[in-house]
C-alpha cells in the first residue's frame, strides 16, 4: 500500500531533518538527537531495502541491529563527555566551548 | 565455523588483554607497571598471532591476506611506540584533581582501539567497515577526554564526537543506499562493478554519502575543520595516536574499497578532493603557532599525498600508498616524540619551544630536522622515497599529471613550516641551557624511528621489496 518509495521519503526526511538538527542545534544535546535521527533513517533504509527489493536474505535486518547497538554505544560515550563538558564549562551549548581555536 | 574464531586469535588477545586490564583497574593509581606489563604483552602477542596468521576469510566479512598482515604489523608498532610516549607524559603521571591516574582503563581503551584498527585493515563488508571504524572513533573519543579536568581535551573529545557521530550518520545512510542498489553488503559484491550493470546514479549517491563520512573520519579537506581543533586539545600521545593509527587502517581499508575502480567517476572526485586536501592542509599549517596543530595540518596535506595513490589505482597506486603509510607512520611518530620531548621540557606548545635546541642538545636537533624534512620529502630521506613512488605512480596514469604537480608545488609550500621549526631550533635563542630530558620510551621511538628514516632513504629497497610482496 505504501511501497518502498514511502519508506524511503520518510527516511530521506528523517535524514534532513537529524541533518538540519545537528547543524543548527546550539545545543550538544540536541546535537547528539539529530545524530541518532540519522541513524535511524539508515535503519528505515536497509530494513525496508531487506524487504521490498532483496527479501529473503536478512543482511539488512541485521544492518540495521548492528546500528542500533552502535547508537546506543555512541550515545553513551557522548553522554559522559557531555558530563564532563558540562562540569568544566557550567554549559552544554556549543557557542560557548572557544578555547581551541586558530 | 571454529576455525574462523581461530582466526580472529589476535583480536581475541588485545580483547582479553583490554577486559583484564578494565577488570583489574582498581583507581589508585599504584598500578601503572602492571597495566604496561598487560597491556604491552597482549599487544606483542597480538601483533606476533596477526604475522604469523594464514591467508584465509573469517565468517566472510573478513580478509586476512598479506596486506593485512603487514597493516596490522605496523599498526602493533606504532600503537607500542604511543604507549612509549603516554608511559612518562607528565599530565598522565600526575594524575588530575588529587586523583592518580587510572592506568588501566586508559590502557584498555588503547587496546581495544587497537582491535578496531586490527579489524579494519582486514574488513571486506561494510558491516566489519562500520563496527571497526566506530570502534576505533568511540575509544577515541574516550582517550582524547581522559583527563577530565583539563578542559581543552574535553572541548576537543566533545568536538571529535559530535563530528565523528555525525560523518557516521552519513556513512550509514550511504551504506544503506549502497545496500539498496547493491542487495548486498559484501565489499566485493560492489567493487570492480564500480558502473557496470548496477543503475548509476544511485550508486553515485550512495557512494558519495559513504565518501563523505569516511572523508570526516580521515580529515580530508573540506571535512577537516575539526583535525586541528581536537589535535590541539588532546594530550599530545593521543594527538600521535590519532595522527598516524587510525589514518593508516583507513587507507588499508580504503586500498580494498577502491580495488577495480580504475576509470570510474568517483575516482574523478577522489582525486579534486586530494589536490584540495594537500592545498588546504599545507596552507593552514603555514601560519600556525602552536605545534600540535602544525602538526595537525600537516597530517592533513600528508593524507592529500596518500590519497594521489589511491586515485592512481592498481598495483603501482596500492604499493605506493602502502610505502608512503609505512613511512609516514615512522616520521610522524618521530617528529612526535621529538616535540614531546621539547613541548614537556618547556611546558609550553608553542613553536617557541623549539627555540635553540640545536644548542642544547645537538643530537636532538639533528633528529628532529631529519623528521621534519623526511616530511618535506627531501632525498635522502624515506619520505622522498615515499613521495617518489606516489608521484611516479600518479604520472603512469594518463589525465593524473596535474595531480602530480598539485603535490609537487605543495611539496615547496610544506618546505617553508617544516624548516621554520628548523629555523627556530639553529638559530633561535635558548630559554634554559640544560639539555632537554627525554624518557628512555621516547629515547627509544627517535632512535629507531631515525635509524628507519635514513636507512630506508638510502636502501629504497628494503621496504619496497616488502610492500611488493604484500600487494603485488
Amino acid at each position: 500500500m505504501l511501497g518502498l518509495t514511502g519508506y524511503l521519503l520518510v527516511s530521506a526526511i528523517l535524514f534532513s531533518v537529524g541533518m538540519f538538527g545537528a547543524l543548527a542545534r546550539r545545543n550538544v544535546l540536541g546535537i547528539l538527537i539529530g545524530i541518532e535521527l540519522m541513524f535511524n533513517a539508515a535503519n528505515i533504509n536497509f530494513v525496508a531495502f531487506n524487504r521490498y527489493l532483496h527479501p529473503g536474505q536478512p543482511w539488512g535486518q541485521g544492518f540495521a541491529l548492528f546500528i542500533i547497538a552502535l547508537a546506543a554505544a555512541e550515545a553513551v560515550v557522548g553522554l559522559a563527555l557531555v558530563l564532563a563538558i558540562h562540569r568544566n564549562f557550567k554549559t552544554v551549548l556549543s557557542e560557548n566551548l572557544t578555547m581551541l581555536k586558530g | 565455523m571454529m576455525s574462523s574464531v581461530f582466526l580472529l586469535l589476535p583480536e581475541l588477545a588485545l580483547t582479553a588483554g583490554a577486559l583484564a586490564l578494565f577488570l583489574g583497574d582498581n583507581g589508585r593509581g599504584d598500578q601503572k607497571k602492571w597495566a604496561f606489563s598487560i597491556a604491552v604483552f597482549s599487544l606483542v602477542v597480538a601483533g606476533i598471532l596477526a604475522l604469523v596468521s594464514p591467508n584465509s576469510s573469517a565468517f566472510g566479512v573478513l580478509t586476512l591476506d598479506p596486506l593485512a598482515r603487514f597493516l596490522k604489523g605496523v599498526l602493533s608498532v606504532s600503537v607500542l611506540s604511543v604507549m612509549g610516549f603516554c608511559s612518562g607524559f607528565s599530565a598522565f603521571r600526575s594524575g588530575e584533581g588529587g586523583k592518580p591516574f587510572s592506568w588501566g582503563t586508559f590502557l584498555g581503551m588503547m587496546l581495544l582501539s587497537t582491535v578496531g584498527l586490527f579489524l579494519l585493515v582486514s574488513a571486506s563488508d561494510f558491516l566489519t567497515i562500520l563496527i571497526s571504524i566506530e570502534l576505533v572513533s568511540l575509544t577515541s573519543f574516550v582517550l582524547t577526554g581522559y583527563c577530565r579536568e583539563d578542559k581543552r581535551a574535553s572541548e576537543a573529545a566533545i568536538k571529535y564526537f559530535l563530528v565523528g557521530g555525525f560523518s557516521t550518520g552519513f556513512m550509514v545512510f550511504g551504506m544503506s543506499l549502497l545496500y539498496g542498489v547493491t542487495g548486498s553488503t559484501q565489499l566485493s559484491s560492489f567493487v570492480g562493478s564500480t558502473g557496470a550493470s548496477l543503475p548509476a546514479l544511485p550508486l553515485a549517491g550512495a557512494l558519495v554519502f559513504v565518501l563523505a563520512g569516511f572523508g570526516f573520519k580521515l580529515a580530508m579537506a573540506p571535512f577537516h575543520l575539526w583535525a586541528p581543533d581536537v589535535y590541539e586539545g588532546a594530550p599530545t600521545p593521543i594527538t600521535a595516536f590519532l595522527s598516524v593509527a587510525p589514518k593508516m587502517a583507513a587507507f588499508g581499508m580504503l586500498i580494498r574499497f577502491f580495488q577495480g575502480a580504475e576509470g570510474s567517476i568517483i575516482l574523478t572526485v577522489v582525486a579534486l578532493l586530494s589536490a584540495l586536501t594537500m592545498t588546504v592542509g599545507n596552507l593552514g599549517a603555514l601560519r600556525q603557532t602552536n605545534l600540535k596543530r602544525l602538526l595537525a595540518y600537516s597530517s592533513i596535506a600528508q593524507m592529500g599525498y596518500v590519497m594521489m595513490g589511491l586515485v592512481a589505482g592498481g598495483a603501482a597506486g596500492g604499493q605506493s600508498v602502502l610505502i608512503y603509510l609505512a613511512v609516514y607512520v615512522v616520521m610522524n611518530l618521530g617528529a612526535f616524540a621529538c616535540v614531546i620531548a621539547v613541548t614537556e621540557d618547556a611546558r609550553s606548545e608553542t613553536m617557541e619551544s623549539f627555540s635553540g635546541t640545536a644548542a642544547r642538545s645537538l643530537p636532538l636537533a639533528l633528529v628532529t630536522a631529519v623528521f621534519l624534512l623526511s616530511l618535506t620529502g627531501l632525498p635522502p630521506l624515506a619520505g622522498f622515497i615515499g613521495k617518489f613512488s606516489l608521484f611516479s605512480a600518479a604520472l603512469q596514469v594518463p589525465g593524473l599529471v596535474w595531480l602530480a604537480v598539485v603535490g609537487a608545488l605543495n611539496s615547496v609550500v610544506s618546505l617553508v613550516y617544516y624548516f621554520s621549526i628548523v629555523r627556530h631550533m639553529f638559530f633561535g635563542t635558548p630559554r634554559q641551557q640544560s639539555k632537554p630530558h627525554l624518557p628512555a620510551p621516547v629515547l627509544a621511538v627517535v632512535a629507531a624511528a631515525g635509524a628507519f628514516t635514513l636507512i630506508v632513504g638510502v636502501f629504497p629497497n628494503l621496504l619496497v621489496t616488502v610492500v611488493r610482496s604484500v600487494w603485488p
